[in-house]
């Protein structure tokens, strides 16, 4: 029944006061007029409002969709700053193992701000110096860039990756002299008989080489065999990681050896001091 | 003045973005280089004394900010270069698309040779320097069509200080 039609009994006889009986005469016909107006502007406004709709967004749903990007554009920045940390979380990390093997070693973290400009050298400028605590010849770490390609041979090797060492200083900024600089020299050990090995930069190749293994030696290397730092290294701490041997090439007198760095040149963005190394 | 200032800071330009973008983009151990560029284009533009002090300086500031051992190898090649470009100005069209291009690849490498020799000198107890044939012609090329572009935005605002 409609809703109009509850307010229609009392004016058909249900109540004998006959001044109610005049009133309800003339409140019925205005209850189902206010009835009928209200039943009609109510479609009207359902209409109306369709048409709105149609054609303007409601204000809460234009500022919901103004949240929504602006959080796709929060969540997009920090997935980028989640892939950034990753590199530094495996810095920390590398600092830490290293922290427990080598506990005579203290590390202060630093990132690469500028690199060589010529040709002729290789060179990278980071954003520490002598306030921080750098002195010239402290040994430059970061972590393995590259998978070994014999994976068995790593158990026992650090998983930190020479880089350099610091040959220069300023006030807030030093210079590392990287493995691959020309003039670098690195005491390696090579081979299963543990030889004592020069290891020279090789800029022009972004890498690096060994000159002076006597060419007997030749058939006890093998491609892929891990290059470390000698004991008698007296700046790069021992046992630390170079690179891997990628050529042997047999002369007359001595093997002609490349090395492949254990780190990405075009990659190296954080690196770790070692404070108490050098001379 | 206003075409000195915009000389030094060209000068300072070239470097800040050798040092931190184009350092990054190594072809087969080369790289290309905005201030030997920049010298080659001014000496087109204004001649041998422009050129030489550009290249001087802007060398000078490469070899400042490189971690070699060695300070005046980049700065004597690039005033070499920019004087002998800027003599090429009064023989050649120097407008020409041609010229620009020529002059660029050719200054590369007169400029790696002149460093080749002069490190040769230097280091010829420790170190023979190298480089890739290969990095050299490519950096050759890439210097030269950049050689191209920057002469024409260089022409347009020392023109107007002019």
């Amino acid at each position: 029944m409609p809703k109009y039609e509850v307010g229609l009994y009392p004016a058909f006889g249900m109540d004998n006061n006959p001044v109610k009986s005049s009133l309800s005469l003339f409140i019925v016909p205005n209850q189902i007029m206010e009835h009928t107006i209200s039943f009609v502007s109510d479609k009207l406004v359902d209409v109306g409002g369709f048409f709105v709709k149609l054609f303007h967004k409601p204000i809460e749903e234009s500022e919901f969709d103004a949240l929504q990007h602006s959080l796709q554009s929060l969540n997009l920045q920090l997935e980028e700053e989640r892939q950034k940390s990753k590199g530094l979380e495996k810095l920390w990390e590398l600092g830490r193992n290293l922290s427990e093997s080598k506990s005579a070693f203290s590390f202060l973290p630093a990132r690469v701000i500028a690199v060589e400009p010529t040709d002729w050298f290789r060179y990278v400028t980071i954003d520490k110096g002598r306030n921080q605590g750098i002195g010239v010849d402290m040994a430059v770490i970061t972590q393995v860039m590259y998978n070994h390609p014999k994976s068995e041979n790593t158990t026992d090797l650090i998983s930190g990756a020479v880089v350099g060492k610091v040959s220069s200083i300023q006030a807030n900024t030093a210079k590392i002299q990287l493995i691959t600089d020309r003039l670098s020299v690195v005491a390696v050990t090579i081979g299963p008989q543990r030889d004592l090995a020069l290891l020279k930069g090789r800029p022009e190749h972004e890498d690096c080489t060994i000159e002076e293994v006597p060419s007997t030696k030749h058939d006890m290397l093998n491609l892929g065999d891990p290059i470390i730092v000698d004991d008698r290294s007296s700046i790069f701490p021992s046992g630390m990681m170079v690179g891997w041997i990628t050529s042997v090439d047999k002369r007359l007198q001595f093997c002609h050896i490349e090395v492949k760095p254990a780190f990405n040149f075009s990659r190296l963005s954080d690196v770790l001091v070692i404070l108490n190394s050098g001379y | 003045m206003i075409r000195i200032i915009k000389l030094v800071l060209l000068v300072l330009g070239s470097v800040i973005l050798q040092n931190s973008i184009v350092a990054h983009l190594s072809m087969f151990g080369s790289k290309a280089s905005v201030p030997l560029v920049l010298t080659v284009s001014i000496a087109l533009l204004k001649g041998s004394l422009f050129g030489e002090v550009v290249g001087f300086s802007s060398g000078l500031l490469c070899d400042l900010s490189s971690g070699g051992p060695f300070v005046g190898i980049q700065s004597l090649g690039l005033a070499l270069v920019g004087f002998l470009v800027g003599l090429m100005r009064l023989r050649f069209y120097s407008e020409s698309i041609a010229t620009q291009a020529i002059s660029g690849f050719s200054a590369t490498l007169f400029e790696k040779l002149i460093s080749l020799f002069v490190l040769s000198i230097l280091l010829s107890n420790i170190s023979s320097p190298r480089i890739r044939f290969q990095g050299l012609l490519l950096t050759a090329l890439v210097n030269s069509i950049l050689t191209i572009l920057i002469f024409r935005v260089l022409k347009k605002m020392l023109k107007e200080s002019d």
